[in-house]
C-alpha cells in the first residue's frame, strides 16, 4: 500500500469523536423510519435465492431476472404485530377548510393532525395563524412528503443554499436541472410505489417555542454549516422544537404502518430564517430522490428493475392481488376483474416493497407494484 | 456511571477505573476489535492492551468522549495486530471481511506528500458532517467499526443490496470530494 493510502487510513481513524459515538448504535428516527417503508432489493442481494425456471415473455418490458424465491414470514413474526379495526386507532377527522388536509385542533400541544392525503392531489398547508401552527403544519408537510415520496414538497422545506450544497450537485451529476430531476423522481415514484392513498395522524407532545436555550444550542450547532453554504446565523429569528406521539399511517384503507417505526423521542426542529420557516437540515433526506433519479426504465435498472414470481391467488382486495405468502401486488384497475381467487399466476413486479400490517387481522404483509400478471 | 466521573477516576489513578470502563464499554471495544481480527483470543488481548493504553493516556489526555476514545484506542491496537498477523501470514488466521477506507482509492492515486494526516482528518470530518444520519451510520459502521454489510443491513432494516448501493454512492462522492480539495492527486 502506498504511503498516501496509509495517510488516509490514519486520518480516517482520527475522525471526530462525534461521528464515532453517534454511530455506535442505530438511532431510530421518524424520518428514516418513514423512508424505511420501502426497501430496495436489487439483484445482488437476491442472486443467491434465484430459482431459474425458464423464460417468461414480458408484457411491458424485457426481463432479465429469473424467478425469485418466495419471501415468507413465520408465524412468530406475524404474531409480533397485532392491530384491531381501524376505528381502534381513535381517529377523529374534521375537515380543514376544503383542503384535503384534515385536523382536529385544540391548541398546538395535544392537537391531533389527521392528514388525509391523496397521492394525486397534494397541497402545501397554508391555513396558519401563529408560528407554532406554521411549524406544526410544516412537520405535517415533512411527514407527508416522505410517505408520498413527494420531493418537490420535501425540498420546499429547506433553504435553497442548503439544497444547492446537498442535493442540486447530485442532480447536476446526472446532467439534470432541478425541474428535470423532480419530474423524473415523481415519475419513478408513481411508477414503482405500490400505494395509492395514505392517512397520517400525529400529535404534538411537546413544543419548545423560541426557548432561548434551544435557540442558542441550534445556532451554535448550525453555525459552521451556515457559514459554509453562505447563510448568516444572525438572520435566525426563531426556533421551534417538537416531539410527537400517537402517530399512525393508514394506506389504502387496508394497511397500517408499523407503530414502532415512529420514534416518539426524536426532536423535530424548525427555524425562521430571514422571514421564512424552514426545517432543520437533518430532516433533509435525499437518499431516495437520488436513487429514483438513477432508475432507468429502458435498461431495467435500479428501482425499475423487474422481478418475477408465481403462485396461487389467495385474496383479491381493493386493487391488490395476494399470493399465499402475504405478498400483495397492486394491479391495474381495469385488469383486476380478469382474476379470481385460486388462479395460478405469473407476476412481474418492481421490487420496491412496503412493509405493512393488514388492518383486518394485524398480519404483516409486503406490498409491490405489478408490471404484468398472467394466468398460467 | 457518568463518563466524566470515570475520567476523573483515571486522573486519580484509581484502579477501579479500568473495571468500570470494562463494564461500560468493554463489550463495544471487544466488538470493534473482533470485527477487525475475527478471532476471539486476539480480540480479547487487544481489548486488554487498550485498557492499558487508556490507563497510560489519561492523564494527560482528557477525551471529550470516553467511548469514542476507548473505541479509537482499541481500533488502532487491533489494526496493528491485524497487520502484524497478516505480515507473518500465521497459519489459521481467520478470514476478515473488513475493508479499510483507502482500499477503494485507485492504486494510481495518492496523497500529496506535503499534507499532514491532521489536515486530511479535517477534510474527512467536513465530508462526514454532510452525510445524513443513516448514511453516516452506514459509512462509519462499514469503514470505522468494520462491520459487515449484512450486519449493517440488519441494523438499518435495509437490504444488503441497498447498503451496497449507498456505500457505492458514498465512495464515489468521497473520491470526488477528496480530489476536488486537492487531497488526492
Amino acid at each position: 500500500m502506498n504511503n498516501g493510502k496509509n495517510k488516509i487510513n490514519e486520518a480516517f481513524g482520527n475522525v471526530d469523536s462525534v461521528f464515532i459515538e453517534s454511530t455506535l448504535s442505530y438511532q431510530k428516527r421518524g424520518k428514516n423510519r418513514a423512508f424505511r417503508i420501502i426497501a430496495f432489493v436489487a439483484c445482488v442481494a437476491l442472486a443467491l435465492s434465484i430459482i431459474p425456471i425458464g423464460m417468461i415473455i414480458a408484457n411491458k418490458k424485457e426481463v432479465n431476472t429469473d424467478f425469485i424465491e418466495t419471501q415468507q414470514f413465520t408465524d412468530a413474526e406475524n404474531e409480533r404485530f397485532t392491530v384491531g379495526d381501524i376505528s381502534d386507532l381513535g381517529w377523529e377527522v374534521i375537515l380543514f377548510d376544503g383542503l384535503n388536509v384534515q385536523k382536529q385542533k385544540t391548541g398546538v400541544i395535544g392537537a391531533k393532525y389527521v392528514l388525509d392525503i391523496n397521492y394525486g392531489e397534494r397541497e402545501i398547508f397554508s391555513k396558519c395563524n401563529s408560528d407554532a401552527d406554521i411549524c406544526a403544519e410544516l412537520l405535517g408537510q415533512w411527514i407527508v412528503s416522505l410517505f408520498c415520496f413527494d420531493y418537490d414538497l420535501h425540498f420546499s422545506l429547506f433553504p435553497e443554499q442548503l439544497l444547492a450544497d446537498y442535493v442540486y450537485v447530485e442532480f447536476a451529476e446526472e446532467g439534470m436541472t432541478k425541474e428535470q430531476a423532480l419530474n423524473k423522481i415523481t415519475q419513478v415514484a408513481s411508477d414503482v410505489i405500490p400505494l395509492e392513498n395514505v392517512k397520517i395522524q400525529y400529535s404534538i407532545k411537546q413544543a419548545y417555542i423560541n426557548d432561548s436555550s434551544v435557540t442558542q444550542e441550534f445556532i451554535e450547532k448550525e453555525r459552521s454549516v451556515f457559514e459554509r453554504i453562505g447563510m448568516d446565523v444572525n438572520k435566525i429569528e426563531g426556533v421551534i422544537k417538537f416531539t410527537i406521539e400517537d402517530a399512525a399511517a393508514c394506506f389504502d384503507e387496508l394497511w397500517v404502518y408499523e407503530d414502532e417505526y415512529f420514534d416518539y423521542g426524536e426532536d423535530y426542529i424548525f427555524y425562521k430564517y430571514d422571514g421564512r420557516w424552514y426545517a432543520e437540515r437533518h430532516l433533509l433526506d435525499d437518499d431516495l430522490s437520488i436513487d429514483f433519479l438513477k432508475a432507468e426504465e429502458e435498461n431495467n435498472h435500479g428501482y425499475y428493475k423487474i422481478y418475477k414470481c408465481e403462485g396461487k391467488i389467495t385474496d383479491i382486495t381493493n386493487g391488490y392481488i395476494c399470493l399465499h405468502d402475504n405478498r400483495y401486488f397492486r394491479i391495474a384497475e381495469n385488469e383486476i376483474q380478469d382474476f379470481s381467487i385460486g388462479d395460478n399466476v405469473k407476476i412481474q413486479y418492481y421490487n420496491v416493497l412496503a412493509y405493512v400490517k393488514r388492518i383486518s387481522d394485524g398480519k404483516r404483509c409486503l406490498l409491490y407494484t405489478s408490471v404484468s400478471v398472467e394466468k398460467q | 456511571m457518568d463518563d466524566k466521573l470515570l475520567i476523573e477516576m483515571f486522573n486519580c489513578r484509581s484502579e477501579e477505573a479500568i473495571k468500570c470502563l470494562s463494564e461500560k464499554y468493554g463489550a463495544t471495544m471487544y466488538s470493534v476489535s473482533y470485527n477487525i481480527l475475527n478471532k476471539h483470543e486476539d480480540a480479547e488481548e487487544c481489548v486488554n492492551d487498550a485498557y492499558v493504553g487508556i490507563w497510560n493516556a489519561i492523564p494527560p489526555t482528557n477525551p471529550d468522549s470516553l467511548c469514542a476514545f476507548a473505541c479509537r484506542v482499541t481500533r488502532n491496537i487491533s489494526l496493528t495486530r491485524y497487520k502484524r498477523n497478516n505480515a507473518a501470514k500465521r497459519k489459521g488466521m481467520a478470514h476478515t471481511d473488513f475493508e479499510e477506507i483507502s482500499e477503494f482509492i485507485p492504486d494510481e492515486r495518492t496523497v500529496s506528500e506535503e499534507l499532514e494526516a491532521k489536515e486530511i482528518t479535517e477534510t474527512l470530518n467536513f465530508w462526514l458532517s454532510k452525510l445524513n444520519r443513516e448514511n453516516l451510520y452506514i459509512f462509519m459502521r462499514r469503514y470505522w467499526y468494520m462491520d459487515s454489510v449484512t450486519d449493517i443491513a440488519k441494523n438499518t432494516e435495509l437490504s444488503d443490496a441497498a447498503v451496497y448501493l449507498r456505500i457505492d454512492r458514498m465512495k464515489k462522492s468521497l473520491l470526488k470530494f477528496l480530489t476536488e480539495r486537492g487531497i488526492l492527486i
